[in-house]
């Protein structure tokens, strides 16, 4: 089987570096090829061969997971997903404080790819999809007299009914937009969609209820609902604290997410709405 | 400051122990909703006060008006002390002398005298923002009357503009101007236009020749405003 | 009709947030207990006052116990009276109060409608009681 082998560009953090080193290694034992995360950002055409002969191989450094968001982004197959912070964990052995390999950061990356190597040929164990989900740390802001509304602007996608879709492995994590907490002001209620329930994209995904109104969550992907936020049924106001990470209602697996996205919003056009509507209001 | 400038933002005391607290909040909301609904915003004092940077910001770069219920002047205070200075500063105790006398902290007990001390308030921050938007830069702020244009509360948007002999003409406070022609029982028909002509000459300077188009344009004004207006007593 | 702190008097002060209904309904809900529910017991001060420094709110705030009534989470009430030195016995937030209310339609900024008032009134039941055991405790200590 060919391999191909991403790791994430982690020059900021010994995690990083060791996530490179793990990369090197790995290549050098299967026989796979290294794919550069910036060039396959920039020009993702040049490895679109790479990705569909061969099984990915993603190493990430830290819980942002950037080679592993990227790779999700365009729709790779990954086979197996390696995280050095929890390897540091693991190993009770904290890294030097340099960017610089040094000896635990190289025994470390050995212990990896050994792992890595004796994994590979094992059958990989089915496992429950957790979606891991870092609250997002960029945004657009879209200003309306004295209010500011956020946007994610990485792998946010939203429709026009103020709800927004976030895609990993797929699974997709939906919840309101900062436009719309603020617009219902405290929200009080969540009725949620049943568990195992079948969705269709721009159907309904329950209810958010507000002293202002009542509000139909219209879901933005089709597929199954897989899991509802529990800390969000017990307080509700996380929605308006923290509509695009803590606040998130729903999840889906979804069933036609190529052919949904088509349909729905990138940050920038989802921005010029809510100018919009703001303006309307 | 932005050098079109549009909106104002007004910032009441909160004025819990006096009836001219509730006076001050209650003619900001009356501005808000149904005198100068697209030329004010209103900013949240607690909120302001407790460093919530979208209200301050917004004062930071834009005028403000503060209303407040007594000398103490929370409201203007807070808005120096977070934003800067305020481009005018009301008092509900100089505005109403002792009419506030006999007024109520709660609307469960609010009567005739509170209301109108609630419009007469209401009327003077409405012309204080006229005067800061003539002020600072062109006053777009409201449209000619039109029934299509309503505030959340569903009133009609006051115009600031008419049509005279094919160019736009702008007349600052020309809600106000309507509402005191109301509180006047000047009718909306031929027999009220003498009186509605002389009361917008008050305020603007109406060239001879161009009397009778001045008439017709403002009686037509005069009547969309009055059909979602509050009936005079 | 001034409600000046009296001695050992719990003090309700509210947010009185003026962008939404909650802010109304917190303030409305003061006047209920100081004026109906618990006048002896209960007084008021203005918030902004406080936050300004002014010497008699902030000893006020210090030497009585304070129940805060705020509308959303933001908790503008507890956290000023708190800055200020004030020991906030308890501390209630209207938003929770809607949990109980589905469905309910308070009314808005300006104007409380039916819904609101009984929700309101229910705050103001609940403030009452907590200030009468408070004022209670207050004398017993005297």
């Amino acid at each position: 089987m060919k391999r191909a082998i991403l790791s994430c560009n982690g020059l900021d953090k010994p995690e990083g570096s060791v996530a490179r080193e793990v990369a090197i290694r790995s290549a050098d034992a299967i026989g796979g090829e290294i794919i550069c995360p910036v060039l396959l950002n920039r020009a993702p055409a040049r490895y679109k061969k790479a990705l569909s002969d061969s099984s990915l191989i993603v190493v990430d450094g830290c819980s942002t997971r950037c080679a592993t968001k990227l790779a999700t982004r365009l729709g790779a197959k990954v086979e197996r997903k390696v995280l050095v912070s929890d390897a540091v964990k693991a190993s009770g052995q904290a890294l030097e404080s340099t960017l610089s390999l040094e000896p635990n950061g190289l025994a470390l990356a050995r212990t990896i790819v050994e792992e890595l190597i004796r994994n590979l040929n094992a059958p990989a164990v089915a496992v429950e999809a957790v979606a891991e989900f870092e609250t997002p740390t960029e945004y657009l802001v879209v200003t309306h007299d004295k209010f500011e509304f956020r946007i994610p602007v990485v792998d946010y996608v939203f429709n026009e009914n103020d709800v927004w879709a976030r895609a990993l492995d797929g699974v997709a994590r939906v919840g309101i937009s900062d436009f719309m907490q603020q617009k219902l002001t405290d929200i009080s209620y969540f009725d949620p969609p049943k568990v195992e329930s079948v969705v269709e994209q721009f159907g309904e995904l329950g209810s958010l209820e507000s002293a202002k109104a009542v509000f139909e969550i219209i879901a933005p992907v089709a597929g199954v609902v897989t899991a509802v936020n529990p800390a969000v049924i017990d307080n509700p106001g996380l929605i308006n604290e923290d509509p695009y990470g803590a606040g998130w209602l729903v999840e889906v697996k979804m069933t036609a997410f190529p052919q949904d996205e088509e349909l729905l919003l990138d940050p920038a056009t989802y921005a010029e709405i809510i100018k919009r509507k703001a303006a309307e209001e | 400051m932005s050098t079109e400038v549009t909106k104002v933002g007004i910032i009441s005391c909160s004025g819990e122990m006096i009836p001219e607290g509730t006076i001050s909040r209650l003619a900001t909301r009356r501005v808000l909703e149904l005198l100068r609904p697209n030329a004010t915003v209103t900013l949240c004092l607690p909120l302001f006060l407790a460093g919530n940077e979208a209200e301050q910001n917004f004062a930071k770069t834009h005028p403000t008006i503060t209303i407040d219920g007594c000398e103490k002047r929370c409201a203007k205070w807070g808005t120096e002390e977070h934003s800067g200075p305020v481009s005018s500063a009301l008092v509900v105790t100089d505005i109403l002398g002792t009419q506030a006398v006999g007024c109520h902290r709660s609307s469960r007990n609010s009567s005739l005298p509170d209301k109108e001390a609630v419009w007469e308030v209401a009327e003077r921050i409405a012309a204080e923002v006229d005067t800061v938007l003539a002020e600072t830069g062109p006053y777009d702020g409201t449209a000619a009357v039109t029934s299509g244009d309503q505030c959340s509360c569903s009133s009609p948007v006051p115009g600031g503009k008419l049509k005279i002999r094919g160019a736009t003409v702008s007349i600052p406070g020309l809600a106000l101007i309507f509402g005191q022609c109301v509180a006047r029982n000047i009718p909306a028909d031929t027999c009220g236009c003498d009186a509605l002509l002389g009361a917008v000459r008050i305020y603007h300077r109406i060239p001879p020749e161009e009397e009778a188009d001045y008439r017709s344009a403002l009686l037509k004004a005069y009547q969309v405003f009055r059909s979602g207006a509050k009936p005079a007593k | 009709m001034g409600n000046e702190p009296i001695e050992n008097s719990v003090l309700v002060i509210p947010c009185s947030g003026i962008g939404k209904v909650h802010g109304l309904m917190s303030r409305e809900a003061t006047y209920l207990v100081t004026d109906e529910l618990a006048p002896r017991q209960t007084g008021t001060l203005c918030l902004a006052l406080l936050v300004k420094g002014d010497d008699e709110a902030v000893a006020a705030v210090r030497s009585h116990a304070c129940i805060t009534i705020d509308g959303c989470a933001k908790a503008c009430a507890e956290k000023n009276v708190a800055m200020a030195g004030g020991r906030v016995a308890k501390a209630i937030q209207v938003a929770e109060a809607f949990k109980n209310h589905r469905g309910a339609k308070p009314g808005d900024a300006t104007v409380l409608a039916d819904d609101g008032w009984i929700i309101t009134r229910e705050i103001a039941a609940a403030v009452a009681c907590e200030a009468a055991r408070l004022y209670a405790c207050e004398e017993a200590i005297r």
